[in-house]
């Protein structure tokens, strides 16, 4: 029994000190770099979500906090979904005027025709669009649909 | 014919003839009974094959129903389904069934009036890969119903190709070493990142990792399934939040298996969930069935050992000729600033070196490659250090952002090249066997060893991060054949080193835990057992080219065995290690560590051992060990041991 204890006590023992070293996860949301600052050894090995309800239905939720229902479906909503769960990328990429995320966002917001246009007039207006250090994904969102509308080049490229 | 025969009817087998004039008696004495016998017999198809379940299998189309199901043979010869949701079956017996599951499914079919699901829609629109593959077989002749929901989900996934990702690890987690894979449906000329993803999660309700959590995902208490979701959300969440690069299989599959997959897909999201168990039925196991399911061909699940790895799934695939029809790389942010920095002549790279340690003023810079190399440099910064980002760097951060947007000329998109020696199927495989000879305190012994995984810092490291360490379950076990003796030497519980070279761009200490049980004192000690464990962290770094490495560490360690006065010792611990080694296999370690047990006294109370240890591997699951190890042992009395070890080992 006293094997058996002590390897018990090990088991645990190694379990608690590499949880405690091991470096930052993130979870599956889009936003889960901001909800989630625990650290964890096994965290990214099992690939959880905070994803909280079971039951699906056709549009599918993903984390909470900030995230919004995403759905496959609904096209209308895929501007403000992509914005949330690419704000960190699309903070930089607008500022440096191009990028793979900032293709992807011109695309969304029915700019294919006249990415490299979107990427210039984004880039022009950066401080308008992110007001501040404290930014939301849906200011930058409303801020970016202004903007294509005042640019007499995106307006007419562009399918709002 | 010898499923599912009734067992009160095995008997009457034994003479047809008998049979016949006994029947021909009881139909003119019980005409009803009789008749009645005779349909409840063919009913169960014991004289004739009728049952849908054996219409199947006269087909050959068995196999492929209870690869939909996933039911796997468990140890009774019986079948189980994998999933645990009661709602994936339409039979209560279903799980263990798959006869009554199919009959029941039949029922349901033809009847559309019956929710199904979590979705509650008609059995044909849920289970919708197992109506169209019954339909196809012929065993059902229903009319197809519009399932709205379903094709207007399958329209939006817009799957025309698989892709299999691959995950590598997470700098300074070990356990990530494992890796991960899911599935990216992708679209002709359709953005990368607007495509849509499937991958096999717990659900973990937002709980906080822990100890309870690694029990709970060790023991199936968590429930997981398919997640489908858009790839720029993994996309950042590997590459920019996590740092890990990601390797991309795309496979070549007949539209009609990306269709399977996609179904199968559907039918799981709207019905079911499977419990997580993370060393056996884990994401990369289910993910691996499902895309069996693309090609009957594809066997990607049957591995040698009791679980199963992301890179098994890889590996097999590679190994399938025509299976992979190419491999993409996307680069973590690490390697992304790497690359921007790369850029760099050295007379740029020393502005923007004096940048980063805020010796220049970033509004003195105009040269647009040294402030994206910053802008980047900040963008690692702000994605690593997450909620610990503090509120000064923000407003530094957003002020070098808002400056670098008043040049108008566009930053070039990221193009780091693919090492294509990091790709997992170049790994050697994780469990291993060795045999040796060990001479130890002037006795031969021959040593077994056995580990169940996963790799460790002298085997050979292409295809996976170098520099790391995680063993488990493992044993030595020590014959003499002079003495005729045999004993168990060792076991490892678990042994982990994660080593990450402090960067002032990343700046990580580097640590270790082991959990070791093991004899000591050699064969001739019948209960010298000891249980010993050490945690230690320290720093690492590269002393010469990025093939070497020093690593010091500094903990405790703790020893629990009879031979003690209290049954225990205890005290500081430390360790100090040279890596290296070549392109063409052979690799080495230099390694020293002190035990000092309490009550301290350096001069009188301490262990140290030296050890060599030096590896030559060559194609990819094979290894040749030599290991010298010296140690001096001062505790009162001086006692001096050494052992010297050659062994040759294989992984798979």
């Amino acid at each position: 029994m006293k094997l058996t204890k002590s390897l018990l006590l090990l088991a645990a023992f190694s379990l608690a000190s590499a949880n405690l070293y091991a470096a930052d996860s993130s979870s599956g949301c889009g936003l889960g770099w901001e909800v989630n600052g625990d650290t964890s050894m096994l965290g990214t090995t099992t690939r959880n979500t905070t994803h909280a309800t079971l039951a699906p239905t056709f549009s599918m939720t993903f984390g909470t906090s900030g995230c919004a229902r995403h759905s496959i479906v609904k096209n209308e909503s895929k501007g403000i979904h992509y914005a949330e769960g690419n704000f960190a990328s699309l903070m930089v990429e607008m500022s440096q005027g191009q990028g793979e995320v900032l293709a992807g966002f011109a695309e969304v917001m029915g700019c294919a025709k006249a990415e490299a246009q979107f990427g210039s007039v984004m880039q022009s207006h950066y401080g308008e669009i992110f007001t501040s250090a404290k930014a939301t994904p849906s200011e930058m969102y409303q801020q970016v649909k202004l903007k294509i509308k005042a640019d007499q080049g995106l307006s007419n490229s562009c399918i709002l | 014919m010898t499923f599912f025969k009734p067992h009160g009817a095995a008997c009457l087998w034994r003479n047809p003839a008998q049979i016949t004039s006994l029947l021909l008696r009881l139909l003119v004495r019980f005409p009803l009974a009789t008749l009645f016998a005779l349909l409840f017999l063919f009913g169960h198809g014991s004289l004739q094959a009728s049952t849908p379940y054996q219409e199947l299998e006269s087909k050959g189309l068995l196999p492929y129903w209870l690869k939909l199901l996933h039911y796997e043979k468990n140890l009774f010869g019986g079948y189980e389904s994998l999933v645990d949701a009661p709602e994936f079956f339409l039979h209560p017996e279903g799980k263990e069934s798959p006869s009554k599951e199919l009959e029941a499914d039949l029922l349901a079919f033809s009847n559309p009036k019956t929710p199904t699901g979590y979705l509650h829609l008609p059995a044909q629109c849920v289970f919708v890969e197992r109506y169209r593959f019954l339909k196809q077989a012929g065993l059902t002749r229903t009319d197809d119903l519009v399932c709205t929901d379903f094709l207007d989900w399958k329209k939006g996934v817009g799957a025309e190709a698989v892709v299999l990702a691959f995950s590598s690890s997470f700098p300074n987690n070990p356990a990530s070493i494992f890796g991960h894979t899911f599935i990216r449906f992708h679209q002709q000329g359709k953005k990368t990142l607007l495509d849509y993803t499937a991958s096999y999660a717990a659900y973990t309700a937002g709980e906080t990792m822990g100890p309870s959590y690694a029990v709970k995902g060790l023991f199936g208490m968590y429930k997981a399934g398919f997640m489908v979701m858009p790839y720029y959300l993994k996309a950042d969440e590997y590459n920019n939040s996590e740092s890990r690069d990601l390797y991309e299989y795309q496979l070549n599959m007949e539209p009609e298996g990306v269709e399977r997959i996609v179904n199968h897909l559907w039918e799981l999201y709207g019905a079911s969930y499977f419990d997580y168990y993370f060393l056996d039925e884990n994401c990369s196991y289910i993910l691996a069935r499902v895309l069996e399911l693309g090609n009957p061909d594809w066997n990607l699940t049957d591995v040698n050992r009791w679980y199963y790895l992301p890179a098994d799934t890889i590996k097999k695939l590679v190994a399938t000729e025509g299976a992979v029809a190419q491999v993409t790389y996307r680069p973590s942010l690490k390697k992304q600033l790497s690359w921007r920095v790369d850029q760099l002549t050295p007379l740029e790279n020393q502005v923007f070196l004096d940048l980063v340690d805020k010796k220049t003023e970033f509004s003195q810079v105009k040269n647009i490659k040294v402030l994206d190399a910053l802008v980047a440099y900040w963008y690692f910064r702000r994605r690593g250090e997450k909620k610990k980002f503090a509120e000064a760097d923000q407003l530094t951060y957003r002020k070098v952002l808002l400056y670098r947007s008043t040049f108008p000329e566009k930053a070039p998109l990221i193009a780091v090249p693919k090492d294509a020696d990091l790709q997992p199927e170049f790994a050697h495989d994780p469990s291993r066997v060795s045999l040796g000879q060990v001479h130890q305190n002037q006795t031969d012994l021959l040593r077994f060893g056995f580990n169940s995984g996963l790799h460790d810092l002298l085997a050979m490291d292409k295809g996976m991060e170098p520099f790391s360490q995680i063993q488990f379950l493992g044993v030595k076990i020590d014959v003499d054949p002079a003495r005729q003796k045999a004993a168990l030497s060792q076991f490892t519980l678990i042994d982990i080193l994660s080593l990450h070279p402090y960067s002032k761009f990343d700046p990580q200490y580097s640590w270790k835990v082991t959990s070791t049980y093991e004899q000591i004192g050699g064969l001739s000690c019948g209960s010298c057992y000891q249980a010993n464990l050490n945690t230690a962290f320290g720093t690492s770094f590269h002393p010469g080219s990025s093939s070497s490495l020093v690593y010091i560490l500094g903990g405790a360690f703790a020893s629990l065995s009879e031979q003690f006065k209290e049954g225990h010792q205890w005290g500081p611990f430390a360790e100090w290690s040279l890596l290296g080694g070549t392109d063409t296999g052979y690799r080495y370690q230099f390694k020293q560590t002190l035990r000092a047990p309490v009550p301290l006294n350096l001069s009188k109370n301490y262990e140290l051992d030296t050890t060599l240890v030096q590896a030559l591997n060559w194609g990819r699951n094979w290894e040749l060990r030599l290991i010298n190890s010296f140690g001096a042992v001062v505790l009162g009395s001086q006692t001096n041991h050494q052992s010297h070890e050659l062994h040759l080992a294989y992984y798979y």
